[in-house]
């Protein structure tokens, strides 16, 4: 009996030292200016990943490092795995999850806003044109009110006179789901990103079922608020001591931007090369989702007092803990030295 | 029995031990990672002490058990009255079988989805999926418990001629009492985390709706506050409502 406790008390500890030491383990980023051998750069689903597509195919970071790989994320738990444990270089993500995140203490910057906003209540009601029409109806909306688009639509909503929680229900349901039952009628209202507004549109069209834009978010936005018709929404967020490597930084920057450039003017020529890179992102839903997308990136940190004009704004019904609590100071923003 | 006493005592001290080399490991391992990761067990604890100051704990907690207990008794009955049945008349039993399997076999998130569409967000769409969810359980315990009454015994009181009164109580009632208590307690603690998981999407309040919240603010010692509370929650209904029970049945049954 006895010996079989020192047994496990053994193990515990042995488990304990393992797990401990494999944390101690964790290497901080590339720290040499000189040329990388790989930049790593993880993108979510949205129009902001669209330009690194074009970057890693033509290899258009050469300069700086040898080769560039690309990969997906989907859940919040990913992204804040990839930042705590320095798995990537660049991450291309929502910028209120970047300012969460830098609040609660992760090491990340602000390199750049890529997208100003490319959110739109998707309809299969033709009679549903203005806010006003979405009074007693039931609409899907990812991470339900109190999340990102929860929010914004709520202060919207608010700033319309509509109360949000009693004039309309708001459900709770990620964007793949709402969108397949758009299609089959289950519901008529979805609140949806670029390029899925796209991909939703086209398979409802195929069980003919007409979807439609029919709000767009960002008008709503600047009317509401008397603003530009943007919203600060994706942008590439440098993870750890990569924020230091400048050269590196200034030349995804400069790179980014002419992908971006060249996808705007190219739509029909990019969508194959963002479905090579991102399978689920189809080639047509790129090419038609780009006049919806409001892809022009503007870099940190000039893109700085937009955002906070935005923040202060969104503040005015989000809770003060939906960004980690406070504005993010200038530290977030990379400054290029 | 003093020696019984003894081993108990001896026992329960493992048990602490138990307890605190987890706290240990926990310790440890919130030293080695980021906060945003793992949180420390004094953050969590503290986080715990100020839901509870506010009101936050407890509002949620009620909300949650309400909805789990109604879930809980509704899945139970319609179980076990469906088991019976089924256990007594196998055409039924195979009428049933379809429909049971496929509720077990589908992926329980997609429940949440269409109650949500059907019932809207809130308390009737967690107590229908509760329910939903604990039906089979139910179900198949007593079905299987029903038809694994010895024959020998159900063909002694036809010989016998014995009252069916005594038929119910002495042979079905028992037998039925083993597959419903296996079934039972396998779905008290079921029915906490179905009701949570169904808060998480389709509510507006509740611990689910709560976890949920804390995830998308990246509140990890909130997180791993509510983690812990559910883990005593589930300690505290195993010692005052499901060990009791036992024990009860099981002098009944003697």
């Amino acid at each position: 009996m006895k010996r079989n406790i020192k047994k496990t008390l053994a193990t515990v500890l042995i488990m304990v030292l393992a797990i401990g030491l494999s944390g101690c383990a964790q290497t901080p980023a590339d720290k040499t200016p000189d040329k990388l051998p790989e930049v790593k750069i993880s993108a979510s689903q949205g129009a902001g990943s669209y330009p690194l597509a074009p970057l890693v195919e033509k290899n258009a970071l050469q300069n700086v490092a040898d080769k560039t790989t690309l990969e997906s994320w989907v859940t919040s738990e990913q992204l804040t795995a990839m930042i705590t444990s320095n798995q990537v270089h660049f991450i291309m993500g929502p910028v209120t999850n970047a300012i969460m995140l830098y609040n609660k203490g992760a090491d990340v910057k602000l390199a750049n806003v890529a997208v100003w906003g490319m959110m739109y209540i998707l309809s299969a009601d033709d009679s549903v044109t203005t806010l006003a029409d979405l009074k007693g109806q039931e609409i899907a909306v990812t991470g339900g009110s109190n999340g990102y688009h929860g929010t914004l639509i709520r202060h919207i909503l608010i700033q319309n006179g509509i109360d949000p929680d009693k004039d309309l229900t708001i459900l709770n349901m990620d964007m793949a789901e709402s969108s397949s039952k758009l299609a089959t009628g289950d519901i008529k209202l979805a609140l949806s990103n670029e390029p899925n507004s796209s991909v939703a549109i086209a398979n409802a069209a195929k069980g003919n079922v007409t979807v439609k834009r029919a709000i767009d978010l960002q008008v709503e936005w600047g009317k509401a608020t008397g603003s530009p018709a943007r919203i600060p929404q994706a942008g590439i967020i440098i993870v750890g001591e990569n924020a230091k490597n400048t050269a590196l930084v200034n030349e995804v920057l400069k790179q980014f931007n002419a992908s971006a450039e060249w996808i705007n003017e190219n739509p029909a020529a990019a969508g194959p090369v963002v479905e090579k890179y991102f399978p689920k992102m189809k080639a047509n839903a790129v090419e038609n989702s780009l006049p919806f997308a409001r892809l022009e990136p503007v870099s940190s940190p000039q893109c700085k007092d937009e955002l906070n004009a935005f923040l202060t704004e969104y503040l005015k019904t989000a809770p003060p803990a939906s960004i980690g609590g406070k504005m993010p100071d200038d530290n977030f923003y990379y400054s290029g030295n | 029995m003093t020696t019984s006493i003894i081993q108990e005592i001896n026992l329960r001290r493992y048990y602490i031990l138990g307890i605190l080399l987890i706290l240990a490991g926990w310790q440890v391992l919130a030293w080695a990672s980021h906060p945003l990761i793992v949180a420390s067990p004094g953050s969590t604890f503290k986080s715990i002490f100020d839901m509870l100051a506010s009101g936050e704990l407890t509002d949620n907690l009620m909300v949650t058990l309400k909805r789990q207990l109604t879930g809980l008794v509704l899945g139970v009955l319609v179980g076990t009255f469906l088991g019976i049945f089924g256990g007594l008349r196998k055409s039924l039993d195979s009428i049933f079988q379809p429909g049971i399997n496929a509720i077990l076999a589908t992926p329980s998130v997609i429940f949440v989805v269409i109650a949500m569409v059907r019932f809207g967000q809130g308390s009737t769409q967690v107590i229908f999926v509760t329910a939903l969810l604990i039906m089979p359980i139910m179900y198949l315990n007593s079905a299987k418990s029903i038809q694994s009454i010895d024959s020998n015994l159900l063909q002694m009181i036809q010989v016998y001629r014995l009252p069916p009164r005594i038929k119910l109580l002495k042979v079905y009632l028992p037998g039925l009492l083993y597959g419903f208590m296996a079934g039972f307690s396998l779905s008290v603690a079921s029915s906490l985390r179905i009701t949570i998981m169904a808060e998480l999407l389709g509510a507006q309040n509740g611990i689910g709706h709560a976890i949920f919240v804390a995830r998308g603010y990246l509140e990890t010692s909130k997180l791993f506050g509510w983690a812990l509370i559910l883990v005593l929650l589930v300690m505290i209904i195993e010692a005052l409502v499901f060990n009791p029970l036992q024990r009860f049945i099981g002098k009944w049954q003697e």
